[in-house]
């Protein structure tokens, strides 16, 4: 697609174009002013931290909030929308990072639903043939037939695109499609992104928190920084992650990279555990020792991770932490033992979201006679930079400083060893890279970890050995140097 | 949001609520060719400030509360136990299966009384907590049914195994020395006095101790609590024995302080009664309190409204029924522009 140079496409009036746009929520300022053309033909990313005004951005565009300030223009028309509904009449579709279809219902079922009325009362089966064919068209492989609750993480993903693409937009918001893929389903899904606006001459905006996909993916790139462009839409051309990043957080992010270490005596063990679709697990964790279970999501690393949190009962198998079997332990009894434990979802299981941060701060740590737990609960969220007050709830916070005050706990204790599963999901590169950190630091200072995670690069720069799960089994270990050809295979179920 | 909007919320939200009843309501009395205004006053009147009419308050309002506490807690930690009658009937078969046959100091029968009242209750509510816990049925139908297993098997126990031998009616013998004395000055039994320090030690509980804060975080999010805290079966086992035991004790009181006997009458409804009483009460221990009182006083006041007016009970019965369902309703829709204007705040 070379001849298509970017450039080249962006003549003609912009598909929209954001002059001057402000979003004032009470005090706090979620855009300032932003300028921004968004073109026919081109894949645009929209990169930022946490907090940095992305969502805002695109919640403007799709219909589901309005500026304070400043105008969008449509095709060099005022518009104005305010509801999604109306903003797919403009040719305006927004697909969501979370799902928003029906488990029960078959794929093609729910797609319809987001239809509007008239459409919807159309025939159900030439319906789904229309959808066939629209998905054959852009190479997706998605089952329509299938109830979606029964699909995977990754065909979820795809069937929203194709909802999405249903109302044949001319722009096409796409919030983190990638965050829940694997490195191979992610760049498939890139590959039919670029599709949509190379060849089929969309408007694509993409946000992403994976820096590598911006370089693969966007013809062009705006970074936002605290509701302000730092630096305007302009060619992805010559630029590396590295300067993205600190394009992104205004200083430069320090590569996290794992020092080779020295290993002590063995502190965790699992022995043959067999729960639900996980068989025969077994690995043992040294003192200093982070140990990295990658793999496509549904192969069985929940299960690794409920088993040993003690949420899910092992058929078969031991599991020991210092001398402590854990399985059946109760779950005071497990921290009292030294796990600490970073959930996959976080607020499912380690917070309480409608309770104070200063509560939450001694879940499963209370003392009979609750008192005085608010001034430390303050020093911790300090030193850890929650950004937050303590007398706020939990479920005010952000994504990542949710997470930060799970890890402000977590490792506050004597803790031998951190269960971190997906520790960086969800949270902006700077945020996950200083949590990469504490969990180096953590394997550092003699503790070790177990790191359950989705996202190979950040494996592959932490742990000092691999696990790859891989329908239920572990497969590996993989030493360093990792062989990264050899992993993907893996992953993909070749070994 | 800040605590000052948060509070005037909690409190001008009921407050309204109410007022909306009691316009509504007004609308039927004044359908029934009586003056609502009047009807009001004569209600507010005979309930709190003729003697009759508070004592008659406060010993209709002491079981209220008492059972009220343990549903509370349950329905704060979001564990539906709404068998309350049934555990209320077996703490009274329970105290009243030793009292009735044993001769006690005072002091030591009604130390006693209470301890069977709660062991009662808690034992029925045990057979529900087994069923939930080990058989996953739903908390709802599990302590519902029991209830009305419950009712039957009382009727059953007064005729049979307890009956009094000396009576011709299906009926225990007395409490005895277990029957709880007057408070001087009162003329109501001393009742009301446990169950305001029960409002007391749960407000603290609630508040202050590792208890109350599970209470809570189940309510809000069980499966954190489960993957730090407490097993699943131990919390929810927990939650419905001390609801059985509120509502046990609440049957030993009833019958110490003022039927004395047991006998199939013993089942009036508190324990369904007090269900509204912890939904109006917000399932805060001094909610449950002003609830309590405020429900025992309307339906007081009714009857003595219906004495002197002719206007039915039954009418103020359904004001009472208005006031819970303006009052739930006027609770989401505060918290529903709560979550709101929380909302608005940056994302």
């Amino acid at each position: 697609m070379s001849e298509n140079s970017p450039t080249s496409r962006q003549i003609g009036a912009p598909a929209i174009q954001i002059v001057g746009v402000s979003r004032q929520f009470g005090e706090v300022r979620a855009l300032n002013r932003v300028d921004l053309d968004i073109h026919r033909g081109e894949v645009l990313a929209v990169l930022g931290e946490n907090g940095a005004g992305k969502t805002t951005l695109m919640r403007i565009l799709g219909g589901l909030d309005q500026p304070t300030e400043g105008e969008v223009l449509r095709d060099g028309e005022p518009f104005a929308v305010s509801s999604p509904r109306e903003a797919v009449a403009h040719g305006i579709a927004l697909v969501h990072q979370h799902f928003a279809l029906v488990p029960t219902m078959t794929a093609a079922e729910t797609i319809l639903l987001f239809r509007s009325d008239r459409a919807r009362r159309c025939d159900r089966a030439a319906a789904a043939e229309q959808l066939r064919s629209l998905a054959d068209e852009i190479g997706f492989d998605v089952d329509l037939e299938r109830p979606v609750g029964e699909q995977s993480v990754g065909a979820r993903q795809r069937l929203e695109l194709l909802r999405a693409l249903d109302s044949d937009p001319d722009v096409l918001l796409l919030d983190e499609p990638t965050a829940v893929l694997t490195d191979e389903e992610a760049s498939a899904m890139l590959d039919v992104v670029r599709a949509l606006a190379h060849d089929q001459n969309r408007a694509v905006v993409l946000i992403t928190h994976r820096l590598r996909e911006v370089i693969a993916a966007a013809d062009r790139v705006v970074v936002l920084r605290a509701g302000d462009v730092v630096s305007p839409a302009a060619a992805v051309g010559e630029r590396t992650p590295e300067s993205l990043a600190a394009e992104m957080v205004g200083a430069d992010v320090p590569a996290v990279r794992r020092q080779s270490a020295e290993r002590g005596e063995s502190v965790f063990a699992m022995n043959g555990v067999d729960a639900g679709q996980l068989r025969d697990a077994t690995l043992t964790l040294h003192q200093g020792e982070i140990i990295g279970v990658a793999g496509v999501d549904g192969n069985g690393q929940v299960e690794l991770e409920l088993a040993i949190a003690g949420l899910l009962s092992p058929t078969a198998g031991h599991i020991t932490l210092g001398d402590t079997e854990l399985i059946g332990l109760h779950p005071r009894a497990r921290i009292e033992a030294g796990l600490a434990y970073l959930p996959s979802d976080r607020f499912a299981r380690a917070l309480v979201g409608p309770m104070r941060c200063d509560e939450n701060m001694v879940l499963g740590r209370t003392p009979w006679r609750l008192k005085g737990h608010s001034s430390d609960a303050a020093d911790r969220m300090r030193r850890w930079t929650v950004k937050g007050h303590i007398g706020h709830t939990a479920e005010s916070l952000s994504g990542g400083n949710a997470q930060k005050l799970v890890a402000a706990r977590e490792f506050s204790d004597s803790a031998q060893m951190v269960l971190a599963a997906q520790p960086t999901r969800g949270l902006d590169p700077g945020a996950a890279q200083r949590l990469r950190q504490e969990l180096i630091d953590f394997a550092s200072h003699g503790g070790c970890v177990l790191w359950i995670s989705a996202d190979i690069d950040e494996l592959l720069d932490s742990v000092d050995r691999l696990f790859v799960a891989f329908s239920g089994q572990l497969m590996g270990p993989y030493d360093r140097p990792f062989d990264r050809t050899r992993i993907g295979l893996a992953m993909a179920g070749a070994s | 949001m800040g605590y000052a909007t948060t509070t005037v919320r909690a409190i001008a939200a009921p407050a309204l609520s109410i007022l909306a009843a009691l316009v509504i309501g007004g609308i039927f009395i004044a359908w029934a060719g009586e003056n609502p205004l009047s009807v009001y006053r004569l209600v507010v009147a005979e309930s709190l400030f003729e003697r009759t009419g508070w004592r008659d308050t406060l010993s209709r309002s002491t079981p209220l509360i008492l059972i009220g506490l343990g549903l509370a807690v349950g329905f704060k930690a979001s564990v539906w136990n709404i068998g309350a009658e049934g555990q209320f009937v077996a703490g009274a078969a329970a105290a009243i299966a030793v009292l009735g046959t044993v001769d006690l100091p005072s002091v030591i029968a009604i130390a006693l009384g209470i301890v069977l009242g709660a062991l009662g209750g808690a034992a029925w509510a045990a057979i529900a907590a087994m069923l939930i816990t080990r058989y996953e049925v739903n908390d709802v139908i599990a302590t519902l049914l029991l209830a009305f297993a419950a009712v039957p098997l009382l009727n059953w126990v007064a005729r049979g195994p307890l009956k009094d031998p000396e009576s011709f009616l299906p009926q225990t013998r007395q409490v005895g020395s277990g029957e709880l004395p007057d408070i001087p000055w009162l003329d109501t039994h001393i009742g009301i006095i446990f169950a305001l320090l029960a409002v007391a030690a749960m407000a603290w509980v609630m508040r202050a101790t590792r208890f109350g804060y599970l209470v809570r975080a189940h309510g809000a999010n069980r499966n954190a609590v489960y993957a730090n805290e407490s097993r699943r079966s131990s919390i929810t086992v927990g939650i419905l024995l001390i609801g059985g035991s509120f509502a046990g004790i609440a049957g030993y009181v009833v019958l110490a302080g003022e039927q004395l006997r047991v006998s199939g009458g013993t089942a009036t409804g508190f324990g369904f009664t007090a269900i509204i009483v912890a939904i109006l009460g917000r399932n805060n221990p001094i909610g449950v309190l002003a609830s309590a009182v405020g429900l025992s006083a309307l339906l007081v006041g009714a009857e003595a409204a219906q004495r002197q007016t002719g206007l039915s009970v039954t009418l103020m019965q359904a004001v009472q029924a208005l006031i819970v369902i303006c009052v739930v309703t006027g609770n989401a829709l505060a918290e529903r522009r709560g979550r709101t204007s929380a909302r608005k705040s940056p994302a």
